[in-house]
């Protein structure tokens, strides 16, 4: 999970994760999440890295994104600003993945605050468009389009992990979510 | 019930005493449910805080490196873990060390779990023997022990206990075998608190060994520091002696060039105090070239003051070798001889003399020059282009200038064929004559004007009476000199552009100025405002050199004056003749203006005409510049712009003329029939007569109204006099065109209906005398009508509404006196004839009655009653019921001459 502060990476986890919506802020530091799910028939273990936003971890976040498989880049359709800043996460992303094609949605979070909306839909589209990634709006809080981000990202890591026939079986647990195949160890 | 599972932490990574958010699934039913909760291996479920099945909160141990986080739980057992928990060293984490997750430094410096001491509880003093207290109320006073064993306590950890104080403090009533049973057990007690330290030491082993640890670190540091200092002084040292190297290398440098830059500005301020000797040899040598003698002696003296009592070895040498010395003193000779020798010769007078010969011929040259070339253009041009006028194309910048602007509207008439436009030569020659004069005339002038206040000698002069008469004398022929050159120039000028002011001039004086091929008429007009403004400058540069109260100044100035005069007068001339020429420029088409009616564009033609050349004489001629006279203060002058002026007026007036009654020779096919064509507007031709007199009415009208005041006021602007006199002229000669005009259109119109009036009277045979009974208006007067509504037409299509009246008017009395001599004319009615000329002439009077006047009113009710009067009823309702549907059939027409009316009364 990427994006800057208090944009809802976290809320977005613990939805996914628990089913549960925290009301309160706390800064997160960096927390690890795993989960098995069962994705088109196939069982699937999630590791979620769920990143600081804030600026003060920017020198550390290399190492985050050096492991992670796959990007949520999250940021708040009721702040311009943070969508301003998925661009340098993406910048930094390519950089340390050197991969154009890294597994990546760009996820506009807060969608239930429409009075409060700073971002249009078309300016989140365009530069979704610009990157070649999809673009999808959530609401941690009415667990809008949570669990299908979240889905996205791990069919398309599993579907270019089987496409380059490589069988890893590596925790990764970075920025965004990775996701593992322990399947593909038979 | 599952094992429980660990699969989200919070944050994932920390110091010893991280507070850590631990998820995950059957985590416990209860807080006492959890037994166990190991965090990278060391047991922390003393810190483990419980929230729910689902969410535990703990802190971190001591376990470093990255560890599974397992919890047990009664219900459950042993669980696992998906995620890890990094744990890092306490003391990696410093103030200025990054860290991955935030750190917390309340925790940093507070509790390590596994450091709490134990601290020894102090041994319950007062009651050593064990023995209960409870008959204590027989206290022994403490006076007393004081004063039985002084220095002594009853203290038992205090250095000077005394035990008998002690009995006697606290066991003063105890009985002997209680005091016994004390002294047991204090001594059971003292048996097994001997072994007590073994254990306790034992126990805390560890932190004993960190004290000794603590202890040989603080030795091993110490004895460390201590040889350090020494070591470090020397170091410090050496390393002082190494910074001193090093700064001084690194300055070296630079002191090196600071010392160089001095010397080089040392040398150049020496160079510079002396550069005047260095430059002394080309000095010299250029003034010798220059012939300032003068100077290179003052030169070569300054030098030689300077040096003759030099120290410096290298001056003394050049000195005393006398290189300088000795050509310098040969100069100053020859040059001393030779002013002796031009001395008697008076050298500044030839030399003035000498100037005065050259400028004049120059100013000769000059004229030859550009006669000889215009002479040779002339015949090039006449073997080439028989047509054109003709003249070198020699670019002077400020006739090119002029050029320029010329390319736009104002291209001169002479030249408009030519491809390229020429300055014409006489032109050039003005202003290179010009050129000349202002170039070389102001040193001339104060050359004499040098000599005579001697400034042109270093000597004083002699004040002999012989040379004043000399200096007399040479300042009169000075004058004359100036007074000369002066007139040359002007009458060069003069005999260019106003051959007949020289008229007074002996013929041969004459003849040195002329040599033009072409006549001066030739020269195109517009030409001449830009000579005049190269006169002008001219005679401005002179009077910045002479004195403004000089006699010289008049020549300059009357040529500038007369220049001008004469350049107004041919512009004006010019003007009139376009103007007299305008009338081939009429297109006839009309431009619709609604408050004076339609006018072609000859009246802003003329208009046209005449600003153009009053903004091209404003600039040149008209405004005065300081020192000038006002061209108008001349009464002369007045009277001529005024004739011109009016002359302009009635040129255009000619023209309108022409305009209107000239029969152009080419259309006569055209206007075979005036009446046919005359109502269609004709884009390609002139229109017919009638048309023309119309239009040029109303041209002539438009002028007078709007043209002429717009013409007078830019003349009162521009500073000419008596403007109301051309005001006055304009006034009268429009209104003698207008009534001429006027006059020959209202006859073209009246004469066909007048002469058609009667023939259609008698048309079919008619006879007043045998007439049958009438039926209706008989249709000469619907004719007659017809004709006059046409002609209101015709003027109302035109002109401005103002002439409607006057027009209609007329031709109708003209019509009505016919109609009236024709009736008188009648020898005899018979009943009906009599009724219907009456029903005629009502129906006329009907029809034109708003626009009679009085007189021709009177004239066509003598008409009515001169037609005998039937008396019958019968006869009078007749007449009426006739008149009625006359009224009704003729009602468009009608109603021309009813709007009229209208028109008239207001």
């Amino acid at each position: 999970m990427v994006g800057s502060g208090g944009v809802g990476k976290s809320a977005l986890t613990l939805q996914f994760m628990y089913d549960e919506f925290v009301e309160d802020y706390e800064p997160t530091k960096a927390d690890s999440y795993r989960k098995k799910v069962v994705l088109d028939g196939t069982e699937e273990q999630i590791d979620i890295l769920d990143t600081a936003g804030q600026e003060d971890y920017v020198a550390i976040r290399d190492n985050y994104f050096r492991s992670g498989e796959g990007f949520l880049c999250v940021f708040s359709i009721t702040e311009s600003e943070s969508l301003q800043s998925t661009r340098d996460f993406r910048e930094q992303i390519l950089r340390v993945k050197n991969d154009e094609d890294i597994p990546f949605i760009l996820i506009g979070n807060k969608c239930d605050l429409t009075e409060k909306r700073q971002v249009s839909q078309e300016q989140a589209q365009s530069l979704a468009a610009e990157w070649n990634v999809p673009y999808v709006e959530t609401s941690a809080k009415n667990n809008e389009n949570v669990d299908k981000v979240y889905f996205d990202l791990l069919r398309e890591i599993r579907n270019r992990k089987t496409s380059n026939g490589r069988k890893e079986t590596t925790t990764v647990k970075s920025s965004k979510k990775s996701s593992k195949k322990k399947c593909v160890i038979l | 019930m599952p094992p429980p599972l660990v699969s989200g932490v919070s944050p994932n990574e920390g110091p010893p005493g991280t507070l850590i958010t631990i998820r995950g699934e059957n985590l416990g039913v209860d807080v006492r449910d959890v037994i166990s909760l190991q965090i990278c291996g060391v047991e922390m479920v003393l810190t483990a805080d419980w929230i729910s099945n689902k969410k535990i909160f703990a802190r971190s141990g001591q376990g470093v490196g990255k560890g599974d986080i397992i919890i047990s739980t009664k219900s459950g057992g042993t669980g696992t873990s998906n995620v890890t928990f990094n744990g890092t060293q306490l003391t990696q984490i410093l103030p200025t060390q990054k860290s991955a997750v935030f750190v917390d430094e309340t925790h940093t410096f507070l509790t390590a779990w596994d450091k709490h001491r134990v601290v020894t509880d102090e041994i319950a003093a007062d009651n050593l023997l064990g023995l209960s207290d409870e008959d204590s109320e027989k206290k022994f006073p403490l006076t007393k022990l004081l004063e039985y064993f002084p220095r002594c306590s009853g203290n038992v950890t205090a250095s000077n206990f005394s035990p008998y104080w002690y009995l006697l403090e606290n066991n003063a009533g105890t009985s002997f075998a209680d005091l016994k049973a004390g002294l047991e057990f204090l001594k059971s007690r003292r048996s097994s608190s001997s072994k007590e330290p073994l254990s306790f030491v034992k126990t805390n082993v560890s932190t004993f060994m960190e004290c000794q640890d603590a202890l040989v670190t603080m030795h091993n540091k110490l004895t460390w520091d201590e040889n350090q200092k020494i070591m470090s002084l020397d170091k410090l040292n050496m390393l002082l002696q190494a910074a001193d190297k090093d700064a001084d290398s690194l300055f070296h440098d630079i002191i090196r060039r600071k010392e160089k830059a001095d010397a080089t500005r040392n040398t150049l301020g020496i160079l510079n105090r002396f550069k005047f000797l260095f430059y002394l040899p080309p000095s010299i040598r250029s003034n010798i070239a220059k012939g300032d003698y003068d100077l290179v002696i003052n030169d070569y003296t300054r030098a030689k003051l300077l040096f003759r009592d030099t120290e410096v070895a290298v001056f003394k040498e050049i000195i005393s070798a006398g290189v300088v010395c000795s050509f310098m003193e040969k100069l100053k000779k020859r040059y001393r001889s030779f002013e002796s020798h031009y001395m008697k010769r008076n050298p500044a007078w030839e030399c003035i003399t000498t100037q005065y010969k050259w400028l004049v011929s120059c100013l000769f040259n000059c004229l030859t020059e550009h006669t000889n070339r215009e002479h040779d253009e002339y015949r090039y041009s006449k073997g080439q282009r028989a047509r054109t006028k003709s003249s070198i194309s020699i670019t002077l910048n400020s006739s090119k200038d002029f050029r320029e602007q010329l390319l736009g509207p104002g291209v001169p008439h002479a030249q408009s064929q030519a491809v390229k436009i020429k300055t014409p030569q006489r032109v050039l020659f003005v202003e290179e004559l010009s050129d000349l004069l202002t170039e070389h005339f102001p040193a001339f002038y104060r050359l004499g004007h040098a000599y005579f206040e001697g400034q042109l000698l270093r000597k004083e002069r002699d004040d002999s009476h012989r040379a004043k008469i000399e200096q007399k004398q040479n300042l009169n022929a000075f004058k004359h000199m100036i007074g000369l050159v002066l007139k040359t120039y002007c009458n060069l000028v003069r005999n260019a552009f106003l051959p007949e002011s020289l008229a007074d001039l002996p013929e041969e004086t004459r003849r040195a100025y002329e040599g033009w091929t072409l006549t001066k008429a030739e020269l195109p007009s517009a030409w001449l405002p830009q000579c005049v403004r190269t006169v002008r400058q001219c005679a401005e540069a002179l009077r910045n050199v002479i004195p403004p109260e000089s006699e010289f100044n008049n020549l300059p100035q009357e040529l500038v004056f007369d220049l001008r005069t004469d350049t107004m007068r041919t512009i004006l001339k010019q003007a009139i003749d376009d103007v007299s020429k305008l009338n081939t420029k009429e297109t006839w088409v009309l431009d619709t203006n609604d408050s004076s009616g339609s006018t072609t564009q000859l009246p802003g033609m003329f208009e046209n005409c005449i600003n153009e050349s009053v903004s091209h004489l404003n600039d040149v001629v008209i405004r005065v510049k300081a020192g000038e006279h006002d061209i108008f203060n001349d009464r002369t002058t007045q009277e001529q712009a005024t004739a011109l002026c009016i002359d302009l007026v009635k040129a255009y007036i000619q023209t309108l003329e022409k305009c209107a009654f000239d029969e152009p020779a080419q259309d006569d096919s055209m206007n075979s029939d005036p009446l046919l064509d005359g109502s269609t507007k004709m884009l390609d031709g002139v229109p017919p007569l009638r048309r023309r007199l119309i239009i040029t009415l109303s041209n002539c009208h438009y002028s007078l109204e709007k043209i002429m005041p717009r013409l007078v006021e830019t003349l009162d602007k521009h500073g000419y006099h008596e403007t109301n006199k051309v005001m006055q002229f304009a006034e009268e000669s429009f209104d003698e065109l207008d009534a001429k005009l006027f006059d020959q259109y209202v006859e073209l119109k009246v004469e066909p209906i007048v002469g058609q009036l009667e023939q259609s009277m008698y048309t079919g045979q008619f006879d007043w005398s045998t007439a049958k009974e009438p039926m209706s208006v008989r249709d000469y007067i619907k004719e007659c009508i017809s004709h006059i509504v046409e002609a209101h037409a015709e003027v109302y299509s035109i002109l401005s509404t103002d002439f409607l009246p006057r027009i209609i008017s007329h031709i109708v009395d003209v019509v009505a006196e016919e109609i009236n001599r024709l009736i008188f004319s009648i020898t005899k009615f018979n009943k009906n004839g009599a009724l219907q000329a009456r029903i005629d002439l009502l129906a006329f009077k009907l029809a034109v009655e708003r626009c009679l006047t009085a007189k021709y009113r009177k004239c066509l009710d003598e008409a009515i009653a001169r037609v005998p009067k039937s008396n019958q009823h019968k006869d009078e309702q007749k007449i009426d019921r006739i008149i009625n549907q006359f009224q009704q059939q003729f009602k468009f027409h009608l109603l021309a001459f009813s709007q009229l009316d209208i028109l008239s009364d207001e």
